[in-house]
């Protein structure tokens, strides 16, 4: 899924669009003024909470509507309702409009922006609920800049809120885990390969099980790597990956021997991948020359 | 291989003059829309450009300034904004919505800046945009888009609003040392672009985000901006990681020579801009295949049709965004018929 555009739209949404696009012309500035023209009067009521949708659909950049927006839900909504259920009730409708608009613009940082202030104000914030729509968003566009940022900002927020230290561990660990299995389905994802370089810090730092030796840590990852390697040898995120398994930041822990052995098994496992690469298209593989020389290098040096 | 100038200089000006409507949803935005066009026309400096500056010049500098806010803390992305209702209330009082934005405020006085306008100093209140500005900071150092009715920062924070906020402060103290009578916190600043920073020496859009080459520009400039030295000695990293941007792949295949922005993303053009611009400030650009950018450039997202230049080898219509960032590319390549940039405003030089 590379490049996926910031607006993706197939033959029918187009078309669709098109005829949207000439009812906007006609109602959009009508609406405008009708907006700006309340908004300056502090008018806050379920009328011209609808009005914002209806601009907001039109127009998801227009900041000055969004924020009128959550003065309406601050001023008017939450100080009808008694109590957080009631609150709860009326943030999942809202989520509901939020993530209508991200289908269509998922790359809109205003329409983040609200989503996560809505999180913030709801006691009783559903995590699964999230997930699941975190989820099918990077199944939409799996490289999505937003979608693993604000996946990020709910897996902390969630973690905040956690008392007991096996909790939070077992959070990394399945967020972990969900690295691995988007990895698998594709070793390109970079964004998942990134999002794993930052959890298995914690983890390590955690001692997890599984975590709690870095020789045996890294040797299993390693081994998860050299598959990535072996699969596509062209694909750049893996081998950056590797530079990085083999950088100080986990060698200088490493006793001397274990070092020694680490490199050298990656030596000749890349130098083995390089060759079958020579007998298949006649020449080195650039990025197997890199990685080799980087090994060297690091081969010769005391850490 | 050659640039097709006065198709571009018909573009920006059609791109000042009037859009197609599928282009509404930019109507927020409109003053990106006029410095990009602004910025592509000067580039290419021809006798034109000077004179579509020149042609109602003070019209086209009042029309910016009906962009500035009455309260004179900055500017607003559109007229939109502006209801017009408080026109005749106190003029210090404005909307408490009709709020000035970081981007906004950026692009006007770039705008201003290139239309050499002699009266900034009188009619702007440098202390009181840096005010609004330093408002913007975040707790964490870095900077959010606007503020919300309650006076604190609001919005995305990230290195963009970064970049915007050094280089406003550059702007408005107009070559010397910054004297503000409120000031942003540079060393939590420094800071924040520090913690950006990945171990594949990129830097993300903010702390443990995945590098990224546009955010990486920001970051690195925003360091210039604030003195840093950037020794190329220190970011031996990053140098690797822009130059692996570069994509090579068989000939024949479109993105052949451009630049993506992320690990295995296809070429777009603006990323040419962001990572040889990043490559500049360290002094590193000859390490880049220059050639074959220029070939991508011209050859594959040139508009040969309508002028200007498009996102990518798919994308049909050109934009003025990319447009621009391609001839900014193209002038620090030394490509003959441009004016040169001056990276830290992102202006020309005259």
């Amino acid at each position: 899924m590379h490049g996926v555009k910031r607006e993706q739209l197939s033959k029918d949404a187009k078309q669709r669009k098109r005829e949207r696009d000439a009812f906007k012309i006609s109602h959009y500035k009508q609406l405008t003024e009708s907006v700006l023209a309340s908004k300056q009067k502090n008018i806050f009521n379920n009328d011209t909470l609808g009005e914002t949708s209806r601009l907001l659909d039109l127009n998801p950049e227009f900041y000055t509507a969004w924020n009128y927006r959550r003065d309406i839900i601050t001023n008017h909504v939450f100080s009808e309702l008694k109590d957080s259920q009631a609150a709860h009730t009326f943030i999942l409708k809202e989520l509901q409009f939020v993530g209508k608009q991200l289908k269509s613009y998922p790359k809109v940082y205003w329409i983040w922006n609200h989503r996560k202030w809505l999180i913030e104000q709801d006691d009783l914030f559903d995590l699964k609920q999230e997930m699941a729509l975190i989820d099918k968003m990077l199944t939409m566009d799996s490289r999505n800049y937003h979608v693993w940022a604000y996946r990020r900002y709910i897996v902390g927020l969630v973690q905040s809120k956690m008392e007991r230290e096996e909790d939070i561990i077992l959070s990394n660990m399945e967020e972990f885990n969900y690295t691995t299995k988007l990895i698998e389905e594709n070793i390109s994802n970079y964004s998942a390969w990134h999002n794993r370089s930052q959890l298995l810090q914690k983890l390590l730092n955690s001692k997890t099980e599984g975590f709690e030796d870095k020789y045996s840590f890294l040797v299993k990852e390693l081994s998860f790597l050299q598959n990535a390697y072996y699969t596509d040898p062209d694909d750049s995120a893996v081998w950056v990956y590797l530079r990085w398994l083999l950088s100080p930041f986990f060698l200088k822990d490493l006793p001397q021997d274990k070092r020694n052995s680490v490199l050298k098994d990656q030596l000749r496992d890349i130098k083995e991948l390089n060759d079958s690469e020579i007998e298949d298209s006649g020449k080195s593989n650039a990025w197997c020359l890199k990685s080799i020389s980087y090994v060297e290098k690091m081969m010769n040096q005391h850490v | 291989m050659s640039l097709d100038a006065p198709k571009h200089i018909k573009y920006f000006q059609l791109c000042l003059d009037m859009l197609p409507s599928r282009f509404e949803e930019e109507d927020s935005n409109k003053l990106a829309i006029v410095y990009f066009s602004l910025l592509g026309l000067l580039l290419l400096r021809g006798k034109q450009p000077e004179d579509i500056v020149s042609t109602n010049r003070e019209e086209k500098i009042e029309w910016i300034y009906k962009h500035y806010l009455p309260d004179k803390s900055g500017f607003r992305g559109s007229l939109l904004y502006d209801l017009q209702l408080n026109q005749a209330k106190d003029n210090t009082n404005s909307d408490e919505y009709d709020v000035p934005n970081m981007a906004a405020t950026l692009f006007s006085l770039q705008i201003l800046h290139m239309f050499k306008d002699e009266k900034t100093e009188e009619r702007l209140d440098r202390n009181r945009i840096m005010k609004f500005v330093s408002q913007c900071q975040a707790e964490d150092g870095s900077f959010k888009s606007c503020l919300g009715r309650d006076g604190i920062a609001f919005g995305d924070s990230d290195l963009r609003n970064c970049m915007i906020a050094c280089t406003i402060r550059r702007i408005l103290s107009n070559g010397e040392t910054s004297n503000f009578q409120n000031d942003i916190n540079v060393e939590k600043l420094k800071d924040y672009i520090m913690q950006c920073l990945n171990y594949n020496g990129g830097l993300g859009g903010s702390p443990k985000e995945e590098s990224h080459a546009g955010l990486t520009f920001c970051g690195l400039t925003s360091l210039k901006l604030l003195g840093a030295e950037l020794n190329p000695n220190e970011w031996r990293d990053t140098i690797k990681w822009l130059c692996h941007r570069q994509i090579q792949s068989q000939s024949g295949d479109d993105n052949n020579g451009g630049f993506n922005g992320r690990e295995n993303k296809d070429a777009d053009t603006c990323y040419s801009f962001w990572v040889i611009g990043s490559l500049k400030l360290l002094n590193m650009e000859h390490l880049i295949d220059q050639e074959r950018i220029k070939q991508y450039l011209i050859t594959v997202t040139q508009n040969k049709f309508m002028g200007g230049f498009t996102k990518t080898n798919e994308v049909k219509i050109s934009d003025p965004l990319h447009s621009s960032l391609a001839l900014c590319t193209l002038s620090m390549l030394g490509f003959p018929g441009l004016a040169q940039l001056d990276l830290v405003t992102m202006t020309p030089i005259n």
